[in-house]
């Protein structure tokens, strides 16, 4: 799984996304890529699973890209504890997406591999995503 | 290169409020300048534009802007030198069209499209595309809509780089000669020889480190 090597703070105060994505919203290695319709955290752990999920469906014969990282931490207190005496203790590292992200982008495969390939990804993953490919006019977007 | 024609008419208004009212009227807003040209701040109907971007590439056009003002209509060639779009909406959020002057020469960045299978797919070989425009300056009469490269001579390993690249005369490619445009590399099936192996190994779970302060 993904995780920061070094942190400066083990423990960092919660942050919400807000807005819309303007750095790493557009396609930039790939053929295809996979948009985060909204806001969230995404864990290493479900960076992992997606991953995975696009890697086997694709029998490992494309170039996948991930276009997050989870830097930050989040923690927790242990069961049954009283409120109070100190923050909690890291527990995972999330991603934190604002809405128009790209997380993964794909090469290498026809477009209909790479849907459905984006689709099983975006099972694993907690926010709505968009499917999206390098050309965004094309043949459809004729009126 | 191809040329296109697109209507645009001057607009009075300018600000976020205006460009707003504009967007939602089924128009996108523009600008206009050039080498010697002032400024001139324009829209252009969105549907009219979708259409022309969805058949060619904004980097493989000119375009023949007929702008309608006050005082009729001209007739200005240029290029779209930028364009914002809305990346989750995919609507158009604004343009800049550039204008050409036919003597003068033109910086520009011109599209790669690779054709041809490489050799080195039959051994397991993928091709990379590793960079898709060349930036080339040429006179706009000479400029190619697009720089086709053959890659069906790429075996395992090799790649094709900037300096490989025969672009038409009177082209001068700005980009550094060493830079790779595409190359074929063995996938991870291949190099890895059992799917199952490589598959555990890739796939097994590593328990999450406990990074440094």
């Amino acid at each position: 799984m993904l995780a920061p090597k070094k942190v400066k703070y083990r423990k960092l105060q919660k942050v919400q996304a807000h807005g819309n994505a303007t750095k790493a919203c557009t396609i930039d290695f790939g053929e295809y890529g996979l948009q985060a319709a909204e806001a969230g955290r995404i864990s290493a752990r479900q960076i992992e699973s997606a991953r995975i999920a696009i890697t086997r469906h694709v029998k490992r014969g494309a170039k996948v890209w991930i276009r997050i990282f989870p830097h930050s931490s989040i923690t927790k207190k242990p069961a049954e504890t009283r409120m109070g005496k100190g923050k909690g203790t890291p527990e995972e590292w999330v991603a934190i997406v604002k809405r128009g992200t790209v997380l993964y982008e794909i090469e290498g495969v026809a477009e209909d591999v790479a849907r459905e390939a984006m689709r099983l990804a975006a099972y694993k993953l907690p926010v709505a995503t968009e499917f999206l490919a390098r050309e965004i006019f094309n043949e459809d977007s004729r009126s | 290169m191809k040329r296109v024609t697109l209507h645009a008419q001057v607009r009075d208004e300018q600000g976020k409020g205006a460009s707003r009212r504009l967007r939602s009227g089924g128009f996108v807003p523009a600008v206009f300048y050039g080498y010697k040209s002032n400024p001139r701040i324009l829209k252009v109907n969105a549907a009219e534009f979708v259409n022309l971007l969805s058949r060619d590439k904004k980097e493989s056009i000119f375009v023949n802007l007929l702008i309608q003002d006050k005082d009729g209509e001209n007739k200005k060639l240029s290029v779209i030198k930028e364009l914002q779009v809305n990346s989750l909406r995919k609507k158009l959020i604004h343009a800049d069209f550039y204008e050409i002057d036919l003597n003068r020469e033109l910086t520009t960045e011109i599209p790669v499209v690779l054709k041809g299978t490489p050799v080195g797919f039959e051994k397991g070989g993928e091709l990379q595309h590793l960079k898709r425009d060349i930036r080339v300056s040429a006179l706009p009469d000479k400029l190619p809509e697009i720089i086709e490269v053959d890659v069906s001579l790429l075996d395992v390993g090799d790649s094709i780089k900037v300096v490989d690249v025969a672009v038409p005369e009177g082209v001068k490619v700005l980009d550094h000669g060493d830079v790779a445009l595409a190359a074929v590399a063995l996938t991870r099936v291949s190099l890895s020889g059992g799917e199952a192996s490589a598959e555990a190994a890739s796939e097994g779970a590593e328990p999450a480190a406990e990074p440094e302060e």
